[in-house]
Formats: C-alpha cells, sequence, structure tokens
C-alpha cells in the first residue's frame, strides 16, 4: 500500500465509534466467571469425595472378602477337626465315652461318695 | 467245563477272603479278640488337639462283645457308667434323670482297623517287637502309609491278641491320641447283672429323640439321614462355633464314620478344600435356608447319595 491508503485507512479507524462494553456487561461477565470457577472448584470437591467413598467402599469389600475368607476357612477347619475328633474317639475310646461325650459329673452327683460313706458306715 | 468254572469261583472267593482278613496270625487274633476278648483293666486315654491335651483313667470290664465302663473318682466324669450288651449301648450319668441309649460301638474300631490291614495297597504293616505292658509281654504292629507316615502303633498281647495300648496320628504325622492299659486281669469274675441294660425302659433316651429335642430347643430341622443307608445314628449334640450354633450328628456304619453338620447358611455348595487336604471328602448344600455339610473318609459321590437321602421328620 502507498502512504496516501495507508493514511486514509489510518482515519477511517480514528473515525471508527468508540465501542468500550458497557459496566452492566462487565458485571454479568464477571459473575459468570466466578460462577464458572465456583462449579468447577464444587465439581473437583464431589469427584474427590466420591473417590475417596470409592475407595473406602473397595477397601470395606476387599477386608469383608478377606475377613469371610479366613471366617470360611476357620469353619471349615473346625469342622474337620471336630470330625477328625470323632474318628479317633471311636478308635481310642471304643465303646467308652468320648470327648464329644464328656460332661463333667455335677457336683454332689458322685454316687462313689456316698458308696465309699455307706461302705465305711458298714 | 463246569469243573473249571467252580474252581475259578473257589479260587476267587478265598482270595476275596484272604483280602479281608489280615494273613499275619497276630493281627487275626487281634480282630478276634475284639469279639471274644475277657478281661478286667484300669487304662487311661488321651486326646490331643493342638495344646489341648485330655486325659481320662477308666475301668474296663470285658465280656465277649459286652462291655462295662467306669470312671473313678478324680476324674471329672467321676460316677458315669458306660454299658455294653453287644447289641445296644446305654450312659448312666449321675445327677441325670434320662439314660443315653444308642448303637454299640464295640466293634466299631475294629471294623475301621479291619479296613486299614485290607487296603494294603495304601498301608503297609510291619511288626516287630514291644516292650512289656501292664506286665504283659507285647509285639508291636506298626501301620504306615504309602510315604511312610505312621498312622497307627498297636501294642499287643499275642497269646490273647489284646491291644494294650494304642496310637494314633493324623494325615501329616501329629498325633490325635492314644490309650494304654495299667492294670489288666485276664481272668475276671463278673456279676450276672453287670452288663445288663441300665434303668427302666422308659427312662432311655434314643438318639433321635435327642436330636427331635434340640432342633426344637435351638431352632434346626430335624433332618437326618434315615435307616437303610447303612449308617446308624450314633451321637448328636449342639456346639458353638464362630458365632454359630452347630448341630452336630455322627453315624456309623461298617468301620467307617460319617459326621453331619447343620448350621446357619453359609452360602457354600460342593466339596470343601480343607477336608481334601486333611485326607477326607465332604460335601455342602443348602435347604430350606439352612447349611448342611458331610464330612467323611468315602468317596464324594457317596456323601452325595446321602445328602440326596436326608429326611426332615
Amino acid at each position: 500500500m502507498s502512504d496516501r491508503e495507508n493514511r486514509a485507512v489510518r482515519e477511517w479507524i480514528r473515525q471508527l465509534p468508540e465501542d468500550e462494553p458497557g459496566l452492566a456487561w462487565r458485571a454479568s461477565l464477571n459473575e459468570r466467571l466466578a460462577r464458572e470457577a465456583r462449579g468447577r472448584g464444587g465439581r473437583s470437591v464431589h469427584l474427590a469425595g466420591a473417590s475417596t467413598a470409592l475407595a473406602v467402599a473397595a477397601s470395606l469389600a476387599v477386608w469383608f472378602v478377606i475377613q469371610r475368607g479366613g471366617t470360611d476357612a476357620r469353619l471349615e477347619a473346625e469342622l474337620v477337626a471336630w470330625h477328625q475328633s470323632a474318628v479317633a474317639a471311636t478308635d481310642l475310646a471304643g465303646p467308652g465315652l468320648s470327648p464329644i461325650e464328656w460332661r463333667a459329673t455335677p457336683v454332689g452327683g458322685n454316687p462313689w461318695r456316698s458308696a465309699e460313706e455307706d461302705l465305711e458306715a458298714l | 467245563m463246569r469243573w473249571v468254572l467252580s474252581l475259578v469261583l473257589v479260587v476267587a472267593c478265598s482270595l476275596a477272603g484272604a483280602q479281608a482278613e489280615p494273613a499275619d496270625p497276630l493281627l487275626r487274633r487281634v480282630l478276634e479278640a475284639g469279639r471274644k476278648a475277657r478281661y478286667a483293666g484300669e487304662r487311661t486315654v488321651e486326646y490331643r488337639r493342638g495344646l489341648d491335651r485330655r486325659v481320662q483313667t477308666e475301668l474296663v470290664f470285658k465280656d465277649g462283645p459286652r462291655y462295662r465302663i467306669e470312671y473313678l473318682p478324680g476324674s471329672p466324669l467321676a460316677g458315669q457308667v458306660v454299658i455294653e450288651d453287644g447289641q445296644r449301648r446305654w450312659v448312666v450319668r449321675p445327677g441325670e434323670a434320662a439314660i443315653e441309649e444308642g448303637p454299640a460301638r464295640g466293634d466299631d474300631s475294629l471294623a475301621r482297623l479291619r479296613l486299614l490291614l485290607a487296603d494294603r495297597w495304601r498301608f503297609t504293616t510291619t511288626v516287630g517287637d514291644g516292650e512289656p505292658i501292664a506286665g504283659l509281654p507285647t509285639r508291636r504292629v506298626e501301620i504306615a502309609d504309602e510315604r511312610g507316615i505312621v498312622v497307627q502303633r498297636l501294642w499287643v498281647h499275642p497269646p490273647t491278641g489284646i491291644v494294650l495300648r494304642r496310637e494314633l496320628f493324623g494325615p501329616a504325622g501329629g498325633k490325635l491320641g492314644s490309650f494304654e492299659f495299667r492294670r489288666i486281669d485276664l481272668q475276671p469274675r463278673f456279676g450276672s447283672d453287670e452288663f445288663e441294660a441300665p434303668g427302666k425302659p422308659e427312662a432311655r433316651r434314643g438318639p433321635f429323640l435327642r436330636l427331635r429335642e434340640l432342633a426344637s430347643a435351638e431352632g434346626f430341622l430335624p433332618a437326618h439321614l434315615p435307616s437303610g443307608t447303612g449308617f446308624v445314628l450314633d451321637s448328636v449334640e449342639v456346639r458353638p462355633l464362630l458365632g454359630r450354633r452347630v448341630l452336630m450328628q455322627v453315624y456309623r456304619g461298617g468301620g467307617r464314620v460319617v459326621t453331619l453338620y447343620q448350621l446357619p447358611s453359609i452360602g457354600r455348595s460342593g466339596p470343601m478344600r480343607i477336608a481334601r487336604q486333611a485326607g477326607l471328602n465332604s460335601y455342602a448344600w443348602q435347604r430350606d435356608g439352612r447349611s448342611f455339610l458331610l464330612i467323611s473318609g468315602m468317596p464324594e459321590e457317596r456323601l452325595r447319595e446321602l445328602a440326596d437321602r436326608l429326611v426332615v421328620r
């Protein structure tokens, strides 16, 4: 472009009307920006909360499965041991009382004592 | 031709018979002594489980298939008496109105021993010198599995076949328990009524009655294995386990022991891992909101059959 043309463009731009944003528009923009910022922050708080809850739930599930597995294993082991005791009791006790049947004689229920006392009285 | 077939049949039957009876005369005498021996003796019985060790001293009176066992002063079981007449078994406990009645157990331990001795593929038996027990000479019989792990030791009085000491071991060789005679009289005199059924018939209470009572009192199903399965109900009780109440029924038959458990639903079905590790089989199933479990040394298919035959009444 020649110098004359450049001057003409500068003159045309200078003559353009001033279009400054109004105060009301600026205020609404600020409000909107602030709202956006708040929203973004709230969403991240929600996300963090949800992640924590998920992590806690997952840990609890794992703990429960381990606990349940451990309990099941203990339960099974005890039931197997009871069966083994019943078998061993058959072989060892024969007709006698097996440990499964052992119930302590109640105090005062021992007839040997009274029988011995009777014998002594004779 | 008929003659040859008969000969084959006779030889086959002889071989089958030979498999059922042990070749060693001492072992045959042990099995015979279960039905024939007569003695009166004092023995200690020890059971071990982990660090728990329980010992009882009992007087044993045996007249062929009949037994009378008494517990002496000083024992927690003092005054309790067990009587067997070869068919039935009774337990009399001081201070209790009812007399417990059940099937005789006398031959059961020997039937199990017979199964063990007959299983020559899995178990080997060696006989050697044993030390004197209760003043009598013994021969020591050791039964080991294919790995060489001892499962059982017996100290046998050779002339009578009476087992004077017996030790039992678990699948990994851990000691389960033992018994040993301290004194024994091989020429005892028994009173005529020593092996008679005690008390009045109406005071005797069988295991099925006890099962119904326990089921009603504790909220279990009165479920059991019916007769015709080859097993008889020997004992029933309720035990606490990890916050649950467990109904335990022990059945015996042909030297086999089957335990049936009933407990609140654990949501498990099929075989259990731990039972297999212990060299046993198991089968669990659900019914009417309850869990049932059978454990035995028998094959799993047999346990499934038994599970199908469970009755509730």
